[in-house]
């Protein structure tokens, strides 16, 4: 099996928008992983209605499902990483990119700051994946034109995400989504 | 990353961020020795900075305080904490009420994040304090009068209503003026240091017109009085001191200066041919000033435009400023749309822009849920989401540049 996946908050919010984590988490073929500082911190999305309140998401039914894993900092290593990190990043950012780093696993993040430091330190950008990746690998598995179109407006909408000019799927995700 | 971060920082500014959370959690360093199976004699050491704490156990120390790591190890800007300061200047309302320490501490740390964020980008607050005004050798509602007129004249605002009270003391004195929840007896809170400069607190849950007041009010505890930490309460019979009469006096003056409100009032009272002045018009001018028809009234009964005793005979009669300006159509508490400064949120999404901050540090510094900080870079930046979905553009680049002397 390929090496895990540890995902960061501004990933694991832009799947949960897309209604469609099970599918695009599977797609991946990899152990997903998100660390205990990512579990704990509250993760919202916008609703349809611009009106209503923003909404909640419970990530323990994909945890339950074994889709997601949680996991902690180990070790001397890990725990002076994260603590370096912790300087420049949040919690969340900096445990993941601590983990991803100790233990090899592929880091997904859109968090330009993060990518930087992440490539700085692991010098692999291999082990490097984002949101529009993980979307686009799931969507080359016969997902249709139009379930597509609806996963990335509901990115949009919910999470407010586009991926930016400079993410290698920017115009792909442009194509797809109108 | 070239040297490790808890061998860079001062172990002494570290021990005392750690003590700072551990009181503020309630915990004994027995306790917490107990809870890290460590001597109590370890944790004395490394609070006094005598020792260096290992990343292990700030992880642990960070977790039972409910703390983020990050909170220790990122804060450049190290200060003088002002829940002291408030301590020792309101030693029995501390012991009564936890709480009051609560909005020190929001203070503080609103103030203390304002100041990172212009040292990321390297953008100061441009400053023009006025000098502490004396007051002594006269009642605190001369004196007041006086600096009320001075500090019109010194900002150029002239003798009208002030339109913008909060980002007026922010642009042109220099002011940190944060919104935020309080206990609901509290209007606001002031407190000064030399890093931080004047910060004011205000209890965002108050309506509009409180809540001018108290930027006010607070505003005349800063030109008179810098170095104490204030607390107002909205209870009458806690602001009977010659400092809070004099804040609150100064505030009135501030507010509707008598020149300016004597002559609007001419007009109306011209421009009526049955020769009176209706309920509604004092409503509409309350609104025009920003403060509450109880405030305008009393201001008029004290200029002698209206009867004394105008306020408690109407009050007695079950008149209700509210319903009335409903009825007018009137929002007295029109929606903040951010409730942090606009400069504050303009060097947030500066620093994300330039990639000096990452989006969870956004978050936290606007005190925010990641998509909520989104839509405020939206907002303030390139970016919307239009009605019709997708994002479209139009260029606005904060980090860029103008020239200029």
């Amino acid at each position: 099996m390929a090496s895990p996946q540890i995902l960061d908050a501004c990933v694991l919010i832009n799947l949960l928008a897309s209604d469609e984590t099970d599918g695009i988490l599977r797609a991946a073929a990899r152990e997903s992983f998100i660390c205990s500082a990512v579990e704990t911190e509250s993760i919202y999305l916008r609703t349809d209605d611009s009106s209503a309140p923003i909404e909640r998401i419970d990530l323990r039914p994909l945890i339950d499902a074994r889709l997601l894993t949680v996991c902690g900092i180990e070790g001397d290593e890990e725990s002076e990483r994260y603590v370096d990190y912790a300087s420049v990043l949040s919690d969340g950012e900096a445990m993941s990119l601590a983990i991803a780093l100790s233990r090899d696993y592929v880091l997904v993040t859109d968090e330009k700051k993060a990518r930087r430091l992440f490539l700085e330190a692991a010098g692999k950008p291999t082990l490097l994946a984002s949101t529009s990746a993980l979307i686009r690998n799931w969507a080359d598995d016969s997902i249709s034109v139009e379930r597509l179109k609806q996963a990335l407006s509901k990115v949009e909408r919910r999470a407010r995400y586009q991926p930016p000019p400079t993410d290698e799927n920017h115009r792909w995700w442009l194509d797809a989504s109108h | 990353m070239d040297k490790h971060i808890l061998e860079q920082m001062d172990p002494k500014i570290l021990g005392a961020r750690l003590q700072d959370a551990r009181k503020a959690r309630g915990m004994t360093q027995q306790v917490v020795a107990a809870e890290l199976e460590m001597a109590r004699t370890t944790i004395v050491a490394i609070e006094k900075g005598e020792r260096r704490v290992t990343p292990q156990e700030l992880i642990r120390l960070a977790e039972l305080y409910g703390r983020a790591v990050s909170e220790f190890v990122s804060r450049q800007v190290i200060t003088a904490g002002f829940v002291p300061q408030f301590r020792s200047e309101w030693r029995e309302d501390f012991s009564r009420d936890e709480s009051l320490e609560q909005a020190g501490d929001d203070l503080q740390r609103l103030a203390e994040d304002y100041v990172e964020l212009e040292r990321l980008c390297n953008l100061p607050m441009p400053k023009s304090y006025s000098s502490i005004y004396e007051t002594s050798g006269s009642s605190p509602e001369q004196a007041a009068e006086e600096i009320a007129a001075t500090e019109r004249n010194r900002l150029g605002i002239g003798d009208g209503p002030i339109s913008n009270l909060r980002d007026r003391l922010e642009t042109d004195v220099g002011l940190r003026v944060f919104y935020f929840t309080m206990i609901p007896t509290v209007s606001g809170v002031f407190a000064y240091n030399d890093t931080l400069g004047g910060c004011i607190g205000i209890n965002s849950k108050h309506p509009r017109d409180r809540r001018n007041w108290s930027l006010a009010h607070e505003y005349g505890h800063f030109l008179t009085n810098r170095y104490r930490a204030e607390i107002t309460f909205l209870s009458e019979r806690r602001r009977q001191s010659a400092t809070e009469r004099l804040a609150d006096a100064f505030a009135e003056n501030f507010l509707m200066p008598a020149s300016g409100l004597n002559r609007r009032f001419t007009e109306m009272y011209r421009a009526n041919s049955e020769g009176r002045i209706t309920i509604a018009q004092l409503c509409t001018l309350a609104d025009l000033y920003q403060v509450s028809v109880q405030a305008l009234i009393i201001r008029l009964e004290k200029l002698k435009r209206i009867p004394t005793g105008m306020w408690d005979r109407l009050e007695g009669e079950g008149f209700k400023p509210r319903r009335a300006q409903q009825l007018l159509g009137i929002n007295p508490n029109p929606t903040e749309q951010y409730e942090l400064p606009r400069r504050y949120l303009n060097l947030a999404v500066m620093a994300y822009e330039l990639e000096l901050l990452s989006e969870g540090q956004l978050a936290r510094f606007l005190r925010s849920d990641r998509v909520s900080a989104r839509v405020v870079v939206e907002e303030l930046s390139h970016r919307y989401f239009a009605e019709q979905g997708g994002y479209e553009d139009f260029e606005l680049d904060l980090a860029q540049t103008v020239p200029g002397r």
